[in-house]
């Protein structure tokens, strides 16, 4: 379960949840700047697009995306402003991002969406 | 959420429940199990999902769920569907990530006991020259135009390439390549993440695994498959790594317009889906069976991997060292085939997901050797306790759409396994029992421990019970390789 005040700052806290359960371990040393513009018809999409790619860069790069600023523009269209560092170790395979019982919601403070990842 | 008293029991060990448990249910569920199999998927989520799987437009006959039903993301673990060409639907959450995530047997006729001084050095053998562990890449990267190519061939790039003989390929559901794959229908993020990792094992329940033929039940279909009692085999559990989990996420995220444009109402986004003839529905299709020929391929270079293993440890030590491959199976995969629905034979696309097809005797399809006794199934267990080889029967083809169980089933999440059993421990318990451990990950190991399944043998009970497959031998296992 992700939470957040809008959009941007679930998405952020989404991601950090991911992040924490794939344990990935980095290299130290400096990154590469890596600015993305993601769109989807809608919210719940644009959220399971954003942590895909960070799945996918992950396992095809070897690299992770951190320290991200992100704009949401309309709920359809991400902008993300990260910094990708190269990945040492990975504990935990996340083979997807899933729809299952995917939505996100009003609650308290914000916004709430449970995310159910394939492992 | 059904309760026990709504399913009607039809046998011993199938169950039904009804259309009219649900206004949206367009079949009923049948359901494999025994009381207390049932009860058990009555603990988690699979039965709900069973029936949300049943609103899928154009099903025929009736959703299937197998004994080693668990929960899953929309569509059970464990289930079966068959939709009409005409007017049915191809679900990607139906098949899963891991397309033609399957099983590989091979047998030798080196004697177990007399293998006993060699197997540490098997392991370590095999957790050497099978690269395994999360991300891990395979040793032949591939080009782009290769990556292609193993997308249409399947297994039989391999055999170009010298990884395997025509005999794999002949023991290979569908000869190890699906017809139709289109290497045009797959994105670059897949075929990047597919180039680097053909010939790689991964992570999670994926394993390979040396076993002693324990006891054989069904001598002549024994012989025809070359297990001997007390014999080493090796069984391989892995699928289309990396390029399957990316494709089956872009068609289930691509697929969601799809559902609304189509006017189709789901009770899960899981269950994303598309008109079969739809040109969505068939660029699907198409990419989903070039991650099927890559997963035929991937077994096919870790077969190559496991005989180069055999030959260092055992070549001029002991005979019978070279392994030749009982068969081959997917347990993720939409395949179109011919069935009898209401007493006449139609083409329909079965989903089997976490589920085994177990065609009868007589299928043309099948090698000779095969034909007359029905086809291999392989059904591994958990780590320290058995596997089982079956065979396909025509009750599967009556009764599940020629599909059988695929597993023990999982009754513990990966995250409950892990906060009750520590790896470390479980290896040495394993080792106490003459189980050889060489993992990447011991949190990996706890995850996958024998307690997190169901009874494998209980499961293969209920299927033999049931009609939907017969036991030829159980496996014991001596070696296991994890990532």
């Amino acid at each position: 379960m992700a939470h957040g005040r809008d959009l941007a700052e679930l998405f952020r806290n989404a991601a950090d949840g991911m992040i924490a359960l794939a344990g990935y371990e980095l290299e130290v040393g400096p990154g590469a700047v890596c600015n993305l513009r993601l769109s989807a018809p809608d919210g719940e999409t644009l959220l399971v697009t954003w942590l895909e790619e960070i799945l996918a860069q992950a396992d095809a790069e070897h690299t992770l995306l951190q320290d991200y600023t992100l704009r949401v523009r309309e709920a359809t269209v991400l902008e993300v402003e990260a910094v990708a560092l190269p990945i040492r170790r990975t504990a935990k395979e996340i083979k997807a991002v899933t729809f299952h019982e995917l939505a996100i919601r009003p609650a308290e403070g914000g916004l709430e969406a449970t995310i159910v990842f394939d492992v | 959420m059904p309760r026990k008293q709504d399913f009607v029991r039809l046998s011993l060990y199938r169950w039904e429940l009804p259309r009219s448990h649900r206004i949206d249910m367009r079949v009923p569920v049948h359901l494999f199990a025994s009381d207390a199999l049932l009860e058990s998927a009555l603990g988690d989520a699979s039965l709900e999902q069973a029936i949300n799987a049943t609103t899928l437009p154009g099903l025929v006959g009736q959703v299937c769920v197998m004994p080693d039903v668990h929960q899953g993301y929309g569509f059970p673990i464990g289930g079966v569907a068959a939709s009409r060409l005409s007017d049915g639907v191809v679900s990607p959450g139906a098949i899963g990530y891991d397309i033609n995530c399957g099983v590989r047997l091979l047998a030798s006729r080196i004697e177990a006991e007399a293998a006993r001084s060699h197997l540490a050095d098997l392991a370590t053998a095999l957790y050497s020259n099978c690269p395994s562990g999360v991300g891990a890449k395979g040793s032949l990267p591939l080009s782009a135009p290769e990556l292609d190519r193993v997308c249409r061939e399947g297994a039989g790039w391999a055999l170009k390439q010298g990884y395997a003989s025509s005999e794999d390929l002949a023991n290979t559901e569908e000869s190890g390549r699906i017809q139709g794959a289109d290497p045009a229908h797959v994105s670059a993020r897949a075929k990047e993440r597919g180039r680097p990792q053909l010939g790689s094992l991964g992570a999670g329940n994926h394993f390979i695994e040396v076993d002693r033929v324990d006891e054989v039940f069904h001598p002549e279909a024994a012989q025809a498959m070359g297990l001997l009692q007390g014999n080493l085999v090796v069984q391989i559990h892995c699928g289309s790594r990396g390029f399957g989990h990316q494709i089956c996420s872009d068609y289930v995220r691509d697929l969601q317009p799809a559902v609304r444009r189509f006017g189709i109402e789901l009770p899960d986004r899981e269950l994303v889906c598309a008109p079969i003839g739809s040109p969505e529905g068939q660029r699907y299709l198409a990419a989903m069976a070039c991650a099927a020929n890559y997963a035929f391929a991937n077994r096919q270079l870790l077969a190559h991997y496991a005989r180069r293993s055999f030959e260092q440890v055992f070549a001029g030590r002991l005979r019978g060292w070279e392994l030749h491959q009982v068969y081959d199976i997917a347990h993720n995969m939409g395949k179109i085939e011919q069935h009898t629905v209401d007493g006449k034979q139609e083409q329909v696309c079965v989903h089997r997901k976490g589920a085994t097809r177990a065609f009868g005797p007589g299928f043309h399809g099948l090698p000779a050797a095969y034909r007359p006794l029905g086809q291999p199934v392989l059904v591994p267990g958990s780590m320290g306790t058995a596997s089982w080889v079956l065979l396909g029967t025509a009750g599967s083809m009556q009764l599940s759409f020629g599909s059988t169980c695929h597993g023990a089933g999982r009754v513990m999440s990966r995250k409950q396994a892990k906060r009750s059993i520590r790896g470390e421990r479980l290896r040495q318990e394993l080792e106490s029992e003459g189980i050889r451990i060489r993992t990447g990950s011991l949190p990996g190991l706890a995850e996958e421990a024998p307690q997190a399944y169901k009874d494998v043998d209980a499961v293969v009970e209920v299927v033999v019970g049931a009609g939907i497959a017969a036991k030829v031998a159980r496996l014991r296992p001596l070696v296991v390789v994890k990532g």
